[in-house]
């Protein structure tokens, strides 16, 4: 009897330490492969981020930038760096942001509006698209 | 002997299968706890910046129903919040942009664990996926997070 209630306990340790792993590598599985399939806030965007001449600004709104606004919109940050790291070459940048990103650029700088304002910073103007993938 | 010991059996068996049953849902429990865990740990190391927004609401009509008001205790419970709608961090965008009735008050950066934690406490409805309003001094905000 002794010998085999201690191997029913083994068992049952066994099973219970079995199951959590399981359920643990099944979930955990699952949620990635979902999350690289579709990314997890939905598909995602590219923020493109142009350097434009002062000649483009005629009838458009600017928007100055400050470093805090950088700050709260790295997604913003790291297009502009990329944008304005060669200045003499008009150049311009994607960079992937998620759909919570993309409104927060809206409401907050109208890059995703029929009359997209230019985004100024350090002097560099700046023109922004959006491209869904 | 044998029918006094049938019913100790039956018991014993019984309180087996009580016992497998508790430990089986208690198994599955920790395994869900294991694996967000495991996913909240992959993805602090996966060197992404998950943001808190908060997005103040001009047309809210009471009657919808999923308005919650902002308590000491929500503050207390997660500072970010706290940075975003009264602190440092309060830097309200103009309303022009986009929808009109809505703007974005600021925005910081959170641990993954703590963007989680604010979306399960202060996001949308998971079956109807509608936000819950909330009301601190007579503004109504929505409590958007980033998970990238």
């Amino acid at each position: 009897m002794k010998p085999d209630r201690k191997r029913l306990i083994v068992v049952g340790t066994l099973a219970f330490i079995g199951v959590v792993v399981l359920v643990a590598a099944t979930v955990f599985g699952f949620t990635t492969i979902v999350a690289l399939i579709t990314g997890i806030d939905g598909p995602p965007q590219m923020l493109v981020v142009e350097v434009v001449g002062e000649e483009e600004l005629q009838n458009a709104s600017v928007i100055h930038l400050t470093d805090r606004d950088l700050k709260q919109h790295p997604v913003l940050a790291s297009a502009i760096r990329e944008a304005g790291s060669d200045s003499n070459v008009p150049a311009s940048a994607p960079v992937p942001m998620t759909g919570a990103e993309c409104l927060a650029l809206t409401e907050s700088f109208g890059v995703y509006t029929a009359n997209a304002p230019i985004l100024e910073y350090d002097g560099v103007y700046y023109a922004t698209r959006v491209l869904l993938h | 002997m044998e029918e006094g010991k049938k019913p100790g059996n039956r018991l014993r068996t019984a309180g087996l299968v009580v016992a497998c049953v508790l430990a089986g849902i208690a198994a599955v429990a920790l395994g869900l706890m294991l694996a967000d865990a495991l996913l909240i740990y992959a993805m602090e190391g996966s060197g992404g910046q998950p943001m808190l927004y908060v997005m103040e609401s001009a047309d809210v009509q009471p009657e919808w129903g999923m308005v919650v008001p902002l308590t000491e205790k929500d503050f207390a419970d997660h500072p970010a919040l706290d940075a975003v709608i009264r602190g440092e961090e309060r830097n309200p965008s103009v309303w022009e942009w986009g929808a009109g009735d809505r703007r974005f008050i600021g925005g910081t950066n959170v641990s993954y664990a703590e963007s989680k934690a604010l979306q399960d406490t202060y996001g949308p409805d998971r079956e109807t996926w509608v936000y819950p309003h909330l009301e601190y001094e007579g503004a109504y905000y929505l409590v958007v997070t980033t998970w990238p």
